[in-house]
């Protein structure tokens, strides 16, 4: 009754209704990040959007996020970048919540520099938390330079988890843009290859969880600042979507599971589940010591919705 | 040359080291390849890449006296290095005009290695990038910003293996049926080849 009235109340007075309970288990140890797409609209989804995040980190506080790009849409003044990412994400970046940028095809190179999005003048680079290594891409200029990067970063990486992230969706079946197919062509054998198991994309406005394609779960979360109403046309490798209100993901990640856990804008969990590294996966061990075939992996999808 | 000759030779580890990649083996070994040689890649854009070095060059003198963002950056101080760095570019730069680094020659060495990457299995793919990432038409001026509100075009990882590599912040641009280069750092305008795209995927 009493969350009742608070709802009542808080749509009378335009705030946010009570995020839904967050169900992620928050193990001791466990690295937390949120991951939100094609957020920098500066417009009021994003800002509610932002709000609802905000809300999440209350009950599950993540400690980074993740931007899957266009980050900043239109003009780049100061101005915008204090309307369309410090304002709206004021809340987290009080609390020191720290931001992992990618670059979108609607942002600029000067991003890179930008003290909040981390990037440290990189186009690509790569960081670490825990036991899970990320590697951001630049999926607007995929040129030999990033490949052997990329190649590099992978075979000498020694972490029990592997995520990549970056602009274009490898697959989506959204009618705005779809599947990067050429793209795909390049960077899956990389990510099979070399253990990556979860990668995370933008661009479309939409979220789409795909089945697991050769191994690797792919994401998109393009809907944290609009929205394509609509769009996913679903596709054999569609699990799951979400294309009627703007959304973000919540992510945990333990030793051996990695449990995700999407929320609209008014707080409605869309989906969850959890990944669990299989025996095999265990004993990955930097590419450059081993044997080729031991490098891939496989696991298991556990949805719980 | 002996830089290339390893550069060559990386290309083709790389590629070795993938193994089981077959589209990127065959993409990293065909640059190693064409990296070598007097009729390699980089010995056809020879001319290109010489006008390429001497913008870089001009930009570098650019820089001296306007304040470095450095790599952790307020947007105000981001904004005032891009602007006047523009500023000095532009004004290094007056006389520029289309065809000063994509010259006629350099013009027909883009155009034989967009025909190159067409050639094969992947043109379907390149032109589905294009669309992908969301293709404009815009009149684009040298020595004038590129329109900060308008998108950018993904660029086709494939053509970028056909292209000769640019230093660091200066990229190539796919605008409508045009081939751009853009200078990222001031956001300028380098220089354009019109047409470098004649079956170009059609653009919004």
């Amino acid at each position: 009754m009493r969350i009742l009235i608070r709802v009542f109340l808080g749509l009378l007075l335009g705030a946010p209704a009570p995020a839904q309970q967050v169900t992620l288990p928050q193990e001791k140890g466990s690295v937390r990040f949120a991951v939100i797409g094609d957020s920098g609209t500066g417009g009021k989804p994003q800002y509610e959007t932002a709000d609802r995040l905000r809300l999440a980190h209350q009950q599950f506080p993540f400690d980074f996020v993740l931007m899957m790009g266009d980050n900043i849409y239109g003009t780049k003044t100061p101005r915008d970048f204090l309307r369309k990412f410090e304002l709206p994400y004021k809340a987290l970046l009080d609390q020191k919540v720290s931001f992992y940028a990618s670059l979108g095809n609607h942002d600029v190179a000067e991003e890179q520099q930008y003290k909040p999005f981390n990037m440290n003048g990189q186009r690509y680079y790569s960081f670490k938390k825990g036991n899970v290594g990320f590697f951001v891409l630049d999926s607007n200029y995929m040129d030999p330079d990033q490949l052997k990067w990329l190649t590099g970063q992978l075979q000498n990486s020694n972490d029990e988890w592997k995520i990549a992230f970056f602009h274009h969706p490898l697959y989506s079946s959204a009618a705005a843009h779809g599947s990067s197919v050429e793209l795909r062509g390049i960077l899956e054998p990389l990510f099979q290859k070399y253990g990556v198991q979860v990668v995370f994309s933008g661009h479309d406005h939409v979220y789409e969880r795909m089945t697991p394609q050769k191994g690797i779960f792919y994401f998109t979360e393009g809907s944290s600042g609009q929205l394509r109403r609509g769009d996913v046309r679903g596709a054999g490798f569609t699990a799951k979507f979400f294309d009627t209100d703007c959304a973000f993901m919540l992510v945990e990640i333990t030793q051996n599971e990695l449990y995700f856990q999407t929320l609209s804008r008014t707080g409605e969990t869309v989906d969850s589940g959890k990944v669990t590294r299989t025996d095999r996966q265990k004993e990955i061990v930097p590419a450059a010591r081993q044997p080729r075939e031991a490098a891939r992996s496989s696991y298991r999808l556990v949805p719980s919705f | 040359m002996r830089r290339r000759a390893a550069a060559a030779a990386l290309a083709l580890a790389a590629a070795t080291a993938l193994g089981g990649s077959a589209e990127l083996d065959c993409l990293a070994q065909s640059e190693a390849v064409e990296e070598k040689g007097p009729h390699g890649k980089q010995a056809r854009f020879r001319e290109f890449l010489a006008q390429v070095h001497e913008y870089d060059q001009l930009r570098t003198a650019a820089r001296s006296g306007v304040p470095d963002a450095g790599k952790k950056a307020t947007a105000e101080r981001l904004e005032k290095h891009k602007t006047t760095l523009a500023e000095k570019i532009q004004a290094a730069r007056k006389e520029a005009k289309p065809g000063d680094i994509f010259t006629a020659d350099s013009q027909r060495a883009f155009r034989r290695a967009i025909e190159k990457a067409h050639s094969g299995k992947s043109a379907a793919k390149i032109d589905r990038t294009i669309v992908q990432g969301e293709p404009v038409k815009l009149e684009l001026y040298v020595n004038k910003p590129y329109p900060e509100k308008i998108p950018i075009t993904t660029v086709p990882p494939t053509l970028l293996q056909h292209f000769p590599k640019l230093p660091k912040k200066i990229e190539y641009r796919v605008v409508g049926d045009d081939l751009v280069l853009e200078d990222t750092e001031s956001n300028l305008v380098i220089d354009i080849f019109p047409g470098a795209f004649p079956n170009a995927p059609p653009y919004t």
